[in-house]
């Protein structure tokens, strides 16, 4: 059975989960979650306990961290065998990578475990192609791209625009878009372009679900993706756009990966998007 | 630049020694900019190790720890997809090279403790335990002799110990140190080659005694406790 995420959701991480089972599950503001597959998959323990317990209390959305798209190596098949039975359990209609490297071609693989921009060429495109429709063959179920921060272009200046490579691939590839509104804006401030023309260029079939999250901006004026900082007002007014041309139904996510402040300004965070949704 | 090169060339950059010349990866206007990636995948490493590796650090210093994720990086480099398996190859790897004895230990210990947490829980043995039949053991055993009593908290006497590490059944993770009889034994019932009755013959050949009433009872309280513990999952 397809399990369906709808209104707005939690990253799901085990410095919070304690804390958040133990709550009446009728005051939870929490709809649904995300997890890691990376998170669960060969391991036993709180982690899989913590798993059993989320499917028991909310629908649970599936985010992949390490089989992103853009990565020149083909992925592991026994890897895929592994997220393909957690997806199973989960029972989403989507899984979700990013659309990005982290790891270098060649033997042994070696992992970044940090998500590595894509120059925005030809050959990424076909590449990031190649992987989604890999990725589909192999999970048989619906692949969502997520769109990352980047703060350079490796390889130099690009053939083409951010929002031109990923509409580009959504369009070869077929396949679904996690849109991460604050990558959005991250990449804006970054890279000086304004991000309301990106988001409105999204085609709003394709978009099956929303990131928000905060971000850190440097002394140099340089704006880190940490997922570590309350949700700016920026973001929010973005999310409140993409919200108003998507509808209300698409579930949104808050990240929180770090810095965890107490339970209650996540819920308050919480409340803010589910305001917005409602009012798209 | 092909893609293959930028993607090499990137992880390179992160994880090479020195600062690399970035010129090839980046126009000039953002060579700055894509050293931010090097800065986040060495930091991500190295607080990892600081996090999980707590007492390692205090004995051999920030500093020293952070040179040995270094050399982990210019060296072996991360090759799990699993971030939790960071920790244990960075230990792995402090473990194969020069390292202050009592610093060695603790990350013994502390290694021991993260691979015992992160294990795959156990499935059901097809028997209880039976002497006659080779034991089986729980996927999260973790068995290491140290040279210091590291268990001891501050004082890490020299004293050399044997330890087992493991999750019990209601997740709490549980270090017992016992002595060198002892160690043989749950190291040949760990190996799951032998009936466990053989590992026990094995064992005081090898010491030249015979099962004494003391080491029968030993040997058996010994048993129940890792079984009830879940340390033993019973027999095949």
């Amino acid at each position: 059975m397809s399990v369906s995420a709808r209104g707005v959701g939690l990253g799901f991480r085990a410095e919070l989960s304690r804390e958040l089972f133990l709550r009446p599950k009728a005051d939870d503001p929490i709809a649904w979650v995300e997890i890691h597959p990376e998170n669960y998959i060969g391991r036993g323990g709180h982690f899989a306990r913590h798993l059993e317990q989320a499917l028991d209390r909310w629908p649970v959305l599936t985010h992949g961290l390490t089989s992103c798209v853009g990565s020149v190596e083909r992925f592991d098949p026994a890897y895929l065998v592994q997220v393909k039975a957690l997806l199973r359990k989960t029972g989403g209609s989507f899984h979700s990578e990013h659309l990005c490297f982290g790891a270098a071609p060649g033997a042994p693989t070696l992992y970044s475990h940090d998500l590595l921009p894509l120059p925005f060429t030809e050959e990424a495109i076909a590449t990031s192609v190649e992987r989604i429709a890999e990725l589909r063959d192999a999970l048989e179920i619906d692949i969502a791209i997520e769109n990352t921060s980047y703060y350079a272009h490796p390889g130099g200046m690009p053939a083409m625009r951010e929002i031109e490579f990923l509409l580009e691939v959504l369009e070869r590839a077929d396949c679904k878009l996690l849109l991460d509104v604050n990558n959005v804006f991250v990449n804006a401030m970054n890279h000086a372009f304004d991000p309301v023309p990106f988001l409105d260029a999204i085609p709003v079939e394709r978009v099956v679900q929303l990131h928000v999250a905060g971000h850190l901006t440097r002394t140099d004026g340089v704006i880190i993706d940490t997922h570590g900082e309350p949700v700016r007002s920026e973001v929010m007014d973005l999310v409140a756009h993409t919200l108003r041309r998507i509808g209300p139904d698409v579930p949104v996510l808050l990240e929180r990966d770090g810095n965890f402040p107490p339970l209650a300004e996540l819920d308050a965070e919480l409340a803010a998007l589910e305001a917005l949704r409602r009012t798209a | 630049m092909k893609l293959a090169d930028v993607e090499s060339g990137v992880i390179a950059m992160c994880l090479s020694p020195a600062a690399p010349a970035v010129s090839a990866l980046a126009s000039e206007a953002e060579q700055k900019r894509i050293l931010i990636y090097r800065n986040m995948v060495r930091f991500r490493f190295q607080e990892l190790a600081g996090n999980m590796y707590l007492r390692t650090k205090a004995r051999m210093g920030q500093d020293a720890l952070h040179a040995a994720v270094d050399r982990w990086m210019a060296e072996r480099g991360p090759r799990s997809r699993f971030f939790r398996d960071m920790a244990v190859e960075i230990g792995d790897f402090m473990l194969e090279g020069e390292l202050d004895p009592l610093a060695r230990d603790l990350l013994q210990l502390e290694r021991a403790r993260w691979i015992a947490g992160i294990a795959v829980d156990g499935e059901p043995a097809p028997k209880p335990f039976a002497l006659e039949s080779i034991c089986v053991t729980a996927p999260s055993l973790v068995l290491f002799r140290s040279a210091h009593a590291v268990h001891l908290g501050g004082d890490d006497r020299p004293v050399a110990t044997h330890y087992a590490v493991y999750r019990k059944p209601d997740l709490d993770l549980t270090t017992r140190w016992f002595n060198p009889t002892l160690a043989r034994l749950l190291s040949g019932w760990a190996e799951g080659e032998r009936p466990a009755i053989e590992v026990v013959r094995g064992v005081l050949a090898e010491e030249a005694r015979e099962a004494s009433p003391t080491f029968v009872q030993e040997m058996t309280s010994f048993l129940a406790t890792l079984i009830e513990e879940g340390a033993i999952l019973g027999s095949r």
